[in-house]
């Protein structure tokens, strides 16, 4: 039987690089915009994290909306609030519309700073407008324990500690679709042989229950296996453990995310062409992507 | 305590006629010859191009300008890309120009259209994307120029 339309999860990659945005001609394929992504499932939109891709999303969205003159009911899911994941917001453009919904929910580990987080980024000193001069209906949410709905969605979270100040990974399920989202976090240290401790060893059997049989994993994969040893505590993980714990873990669709900013076009291509065929022959096969602007993938 | 002020010392100007170069005689510098502006972004234009490279089993390659015109993808003749196998769905994709940029999407074909072997909804072309439909295969070319 065909699988029903509504189980369909559409996601969009509107900023991929990570750190920093990088315009230019050599990031034109990949893109240069940092972390954004969007998941459409029936009429639910969901915004993962607001780097400087999310700038196009909000003009994409301002579109639809006067095409088929609807609303706008958005919900934005931080996963932490390093530069690179909130510096677009003040660029977006539902924020500054009357009737538009935005709700943005964050780690609780914040707790009341994550208001006042966002607030200061649009302090005068930094940007011209105020958060409070936004015109849309905008609420910060705490995530709880329990798992949220959202229309179809199902969303639960865990936090990653193995980045500096912290970080959270969400897993959204329609049906039997799941779309994890874990970019930020330095499995290489979750994974250190060396590091045997109790508490580690709970965290990996947290992350890799979470992770498993994932229809699409949107994972950091920032460092080659020769960049990483200079990158330690950085918070970010190489590229050949991510894929490989993926596929331990069963992961139909692994996009590796969150690029390295000297990382040109030709560069990942090349990463790309190493690793996607390697998998695409196993058995099972995995396939594996490098996440690129512009890009929308159905789960 | 004492807080110590920085001042920011005014640099002072340098005189004109020590300049490698004044404002005033930029002219002399100039062409004789004005190029107007508008022309210079036409003939960009014209050279800039995006074709499509079909590539079908036991066929001879065929070459498809793009334009303004979307192209689409499918089993009936009247595709402007007309692919007769049974894989290939009656209209399977598109492609068309939005903005500055081309994009390829599926329109909920059975058989799915893949990017670089990705199965994709909608996405941006880039110079040589392999775009597959059954065991088509069509490379996207593109030569810009901008100013």
């Amino acid at each position: 039987m065909a699988k029903s339309v509504s189980e369909k999860i559409y996601v969009t990659f509107w900023g991929t690089r990570g750190s920093i945005s990088t315009p230019g001609s050599s990031t034109e394929k990949y893109g240069g915009n940092t972390s954004c992504v969007s998941l459409q499932h029936d009429k639910t939109t969901i915004i993962l994290d607001a780097g400087t891709g999310i700038r196009n999303l909000g003009i994409d969205l301002f579109q639809q909306m006067k095409q088929n003159n609807t609303g706008l009911k958005l919900h934005l899911f931080l996963s932490h609030t390093h530069w690179d994941h909130i510096q677009g917001l003040p660029f977006f453009v539902p924020a500054y519309l009357k009737g538009a919904k935005l709700a943005i929910y964050g780690s609780p580990k914040k707790e009341a700073f994550l208001e006042s987080i966002l607030q200061r980024q649009m302090d005068v000193n930094y940007f011209p407008v105020e958060m409070n001069a936004l015109a849309a209906d905008i609420s910060i949410n705490e995530i709880s324990k329990e798992k949220l709905n959202i229309g179809g969605l199902t969303i639960d979270w865990q936090e990653q500690v193995y980045h500096p100040g912290g970080c959270v990974r969400y897993r959204f399920t329609a049906g039997n679709k799941k779309v994890v989202y874990a970019t930020d976090v330095e499995l290489d240290k979750m994974f250190d042989q060396r590091n045997k401790t109790s508490k580690n060893k709970a965290l990996q059997k947290e992350y890799l229950k979470f992770i498993h049989g994932a229809d699409l994993l949107i994972a950091d994969g920032q460092y080659t296996t020769e960049e990483y040893p200079t990158k330690v505590g950085y918070g970010h993980s190489s590229i050949p453990l991510v894929i490989e714990t993926a596929y331990q873990q069963k992961v139909k669709q692994l996009a590796i995310f969150h690029h390295e900013p000297q990382h040109s076009d030709s560069f990942l291509d090349r990463l790309c062409s190493q690793f996607t065929q390697k998998y695409a022959a196993k058995k099972p096969p995995m396939t594996i992507f490098w996440a690129r602007e512009g890009m929308t993938v159905p789960v | 305590m004492t807080i110590s002020k920085t001042v920011r010392k005014k640099s002072s100007p340098v005189p004109v006629k020590d300049r490698a170069y004044s404002l005033d005689s930029t002219s002399k510098l100039s062409s004789t010859m004005q190029i107007p502006l508008v022309s210079v972004v036409e003939d960009l234009d014209e050279k800039s191009s995006s074709h499509l490279e079909v590539f079908q089993p036991n066929r001879q390659p065929q070459k498809i300008e793009l334009g303004r015109k979307e192209l689409i993808i499918g089993r009936v003749s009247e595709c402007g890309i007309y692919l007769p196998y049974s894989n290939v769905s009656r209209q399977h994709a598109r492609v068309f120009g939005k903005g500055e940029e081309f994009l390829v999407e599926d329109l909920d074909s059975t058989n799915g259209t893949f990017v670089n072997g990705v199965k994709i909804s909608r996405c941006i072309l880039r110079n040589n994307d392999q775009i597959r439909i059954g065991e088509t295969r069509i490379q996207f070319v593109q030569r810009k120029f901008r100013v």
